[in-house]
């Protein structure tokens, strides 16, 4: 054997053994961390006030918090569906922020094809809520067409399989499109700095109901350059930004810092990294059909809500288009407030994609209006 | 699929490798082809389609060129990767200034509601490379469409060049069909692919991240120091970023036996902007150079010449008039060279390769703002704000330390030496794991590559 062959050998060892000892070892924190769904925390328990802290966890686990609840506990009489564009969505919108009444299930980045799982799994553990579904759709222009119907991959699998349809009939395409997204699921939680950090410094899970006020809002200056996952580690509860109130919303600003302006056209249009093509024109509109027979069959009424981006007039987005394409071959029966149109309003927006109690309100009048709730504004 | 995902690294990468080294070697490029494709066609059915097509027209009018007369035929030969080009990319750019109405736009919905193509810039040149060749009869036709699939499609090339013409790559793909021996260059492979992938990450993906900060800030609060530093982040971002994906792919190309040439030789140490462009991103720049430049004439009309193969450069980055306006500066700057050159060149080399730095740098903002907003970006920092209103002395230090790095490491000392006769630390296969894993780790916080839209 040459030297130059021994030395290729040798070395390819060395980096094969370090990264597959890496790789494993990370692979083993993954499985290290704990699972908030069982036992399930209730959110009916946390008095008026009280925040559920979530720093320091993996979106994953951030998700499993509301998902063990959702899955054993809640059947409150609205639920609120989608992803963090939702996130301010709280009970105060309804003047009632019992989570008897309506909870925000949102999870960090759901799409369509994900609510429609996570509805199947709670309609299979009869949890659905009781009265109406509140079924939040990206904007098109919010994330240039992303979200509407691509995968966050941050539900656990098992409530992605149970709700897989492709056995019905022979799909090449939805399979290939399944067996992605469960090794994307797999792949993207496992390769995460944030898991392994989690992982590794992740702290007690008792401590974590505070009532609101309780923590001082500075985070140490030197950790500022680190990601949010990271910096969430050290910074014991630093702030409750990110809270989760009892109807499952988040707090509306970090408490003791001052609200950053919404930016206008904050996400560009580009053509490269756009997430809607024209043949998902027929796919958004065949999710929206299906999420609303569940509630049909279920007895439960469905409204679908289109939340506006802050933005100059970009209506004629090409992702618009497609959007506005799937919205013409929608059934008349089925409920949209496509609310893209108020984009110029700041004061709707409580930072550039996330809307704030504002247009919930708005949000609540319009479907008092609709005969979906009665709303009773206090006098 | 992008060199940056964890679909890449860890799933397509490692089966591919195994597949190709697994089969015959009349099978390997069958791997390759099909394996490439798959690497494509993930991004969507319709750009797969038009790309097969342009492969195939490409590879079936090269006998056309050698029978019919020679610009007849090249124009039948190109028109089909320019047509995909054109319709793919600048369509939206010709109807803006033609300022074509509601109706013709919907005429064309399917080019607009297609997704840009990956890399459609740089395999459009490849293949019309390719057509020309022929046609000049530096290269006979190939007869064997495998072989033509693979030099079009070898995945580390196909996304972000570097661009290649067939004869720097026939012979090593014939090679792979006839060779029973294999003798890849696994260590510099895996040592570029984990250094390009820790630097894309760590380096331009967070001066990425560093110019985002400034641009949350409206414009008139930003100092005059504000603007100089996130000049040079965007400076530092644009550079490493397309350097990761070169140094990336010259790894990827190793692992599979395939030599693909250096397409950055250090740019930022240029002593004028004509060197800097026999520098940077070079195969685009020699490609420029024979198919166009020459061509048109080369010396004979000089400036007309320059101007318009810059204002070239310029629309193939990108379907707009700040493009446009990026290439005809750096026209200007080769010209401005041209007259001065004799002052020029008795200058110090740190002051020359400053000021040639300085000057790249001052139009990389071209890139990321429009015409209108980069003339306003400019008139506020000639107003010279004073203060430091986003960027702290971290910034500074960062950019410090990036400056360190670009001007005073030597690459063929560090990146492309011989990994078994060093004792530097950045060959032990420890240190390049390591580099690896945190990249996989951090891939979450990875952007698109910047080169990867054009």
């Amino acid at each position: 054997m040459k030297a130059s062959e021994r030395y290729q050998r040798h070395w390819l060892s060395f980096y094969a053994f370090t990264l597959g000892l890496l790789i494993i070892a990370s692979n083993g924190l993954y499985f290290r961390l704990p699972d908030y769904r069982s036992p399930p925390f209730d959110f009916r328990t946390m008095r008026v006030g009280d925040l559920f802290n979530v720093y320091g966890l993996t979106r994953r686990q951030e998700g499993s918090v509301k998902l063990g609840f959702a899955e054993t506990l809640a059947a409150p009489e609205i639920g609120a569906f989608g992803n963090h564009i939702i996130q301010y969505f709280g009970g105060d919108a309804f003047y009632n922020d019992d989570p008897n009444y309506f909870f925000n299930y949102w999870y960090e980045n759901l799409s369509l094809p994900e609510i429609y799982s996570y509805l199947r799994h709670l309609e299979q553990r009869r949890r659905l809520p009781r009265k109406l579904l509140i079924v939040q759709i990206t904007a098109p222009n919010a994330d240039n067409g992303n979200f509407i119907l691509n995968w966050g991959n941050e539900l656990p699998l098992d409530v992605v399989l149970h709700s897989y349809d492709g056995r019905a009939s022979f799909d090449v395409f939805r399979i290939a499109d399944y067996i992605k997204q469960v090794v994307d699921n797999y792949l993207h939680e496992t390769f995460n700095y944030n898991t392994v950090a989690s992982a590794l410094f992740q702290g007690g899970y008792r401590n974590r109901v505070l009532p609101r006020g309780s923590c001082q809002p500075d985070v140490p200056l030197w950790m500022s350059p680190f990601p949010y996952g990271i910096r969430s580690l050290f910074d014991s509860c630093g702030a409750l930004w990110a809270a989760y109130k009892r109807d499952g919303s988040i707090t509306e600003s970090n408490p003791g810092q001052t609200r950053e302006a919404p930016v206008k056209d904050e996400d560009p249009l580009g053509s490269s990294d756009r997430g809607l093509k024209p043949g998902d024109a027929f796919e958004i509109a065949r999710y929206l059909s299906v999420i609303n027979d569940i509630g049909q069959r279920n007895g439960v009424k469905v409204v679908f809500i289109v939340p506006p981006v802050y933005e100059s007039d970009r209506r004629d987005s090409i992702v618009n288009q497609i959007f506005n394409r799937s919205l013409k071959l929608v059934p008349s029966n089925i409920t949209i407030l496509d609310h893209r149109d108020l984009g110029s309003d700041p004061s709707l927006f409580q930072s550039t994609r996330h809307p704030s109690l504002k247009y919930y309100r708005m949000v609540a009048t319009e479907l008092a209006r609709l005969g979906f709730i009665k709303l009773q504004p206090p006098s | 699929m992008n060199f940056n995902s964890l679909e890449f690294l860890v799933l397509f990468l490692p089966a591919t490798l195994l597949a190709f080294y697994a089969v015959v070697p009349r099978l390997r490029l069958w791997v390759l082809s099909v394996g490439s494709l798959l690497f494509y066609g993930i991004s969507g059915l319709e750009i797969l389609g038009a790309f097969m097509i342009a492969i195939v027209w490409s590879y079936s009018t090269a006998f056309l060129v050698r029978k019919c007369p020679r610009w007849l035929a090249l124009l039948v030969a190109i028109s089909c990767p320019a047509f995909f080009l054109i319709m793919f990319k600048y369509l939206g750019f010709i109807l803006d200034t033609l300022q074509a109405g509601p109706e013709s736009r919907e005429r064309f919905w399917f080019f607009f509601s297609i997704l840009l193509p990956a890399g459609i810039s740089f395999y459009t040149f490849e293949l019309i490379s390719y057509s020309i060749d022929v046609s000049d009869k530096k290269i006979k036709p190939e007869r064997n469409l495998l072989r033509f699939t693979s030099f079009a499609t070898f995945f580390p090339h196909l996304i972000a060049g570097p661009i290649m013409r067939y004869e720097d790559l026939r012979d090593q793909l014939q090679a792979l069909q006839v060779s029973t021996i294999l003798r890849p260059k696994l260590v510099s492979g895996l040592k570029l692919l984990s250094i390009g992938l820790f630097f894309k990450i760590f380096v331009a993906d967070v001066s990425a991240t560093l110019v985002l900060r400034g641009k949350s800030v409206p414009l008139d609060q930003l100092s005059a120091a504000d603007q100089l530093i996130q000049i040079l982040l965007w400076s530092f971002q644009i550079y490493y970023d397309f350097w990761a994906y070169s140094v990336m792919a010259v790894g990827l190309g190793r692992l599979f036996c395939i030599e693909l040439p250096v397409n950055f030789r250090e740019p930022y140490l240029s002593k004028n902007p004509r060197e800097f462009w026999r520098r940077w991103h070079i195969t685009l720049s020699y490609w420029l150079r024979d198919y166009v430049y020459i061509r048109m004439g080369g010396r004979e009309s000089y400036v007309r010449n320059i101007l318009f193969v810059f204002a070239l450069v310029g629309l193939w980055h990108g379907a707009g008039w700040n493009f446009v306006a990026w290439g005809i500066y750096h026209g200007f700057l080769v010209i401005s060279y041209q007259k001065l050159q004799y002052a020029w060149d008795r200058l110090p080399t740190s002051v020359s390769v400053g000021i040639t730095f300085a000057l790249v740098s001052l139009a990389w903002p071209l890139f990321f703002l429009g015409l209108d907003n980069y003339t306003s970006y400019l008139s506020h920092l000639v107003s010279f704000k004073s203060g430091f209103a986003v960027y702290g002395p971290k910034a500074w230090l960062y950019v410090l330390a990036l400056g360190c790095l670009t001007f005073y490491g030597r690459e063929e000392t560090w990146l492309y030496n011989e990994p078994e006769e060093s004792k530097s630390i950045i060959d032990f296969p420890i240190l390049l794991a390591t580099m690896m894993f945190a990249g996989l780790l951090s891939i979450s916080l990875s952007k698109t590559f910047v080169y990867f839209r054009f």
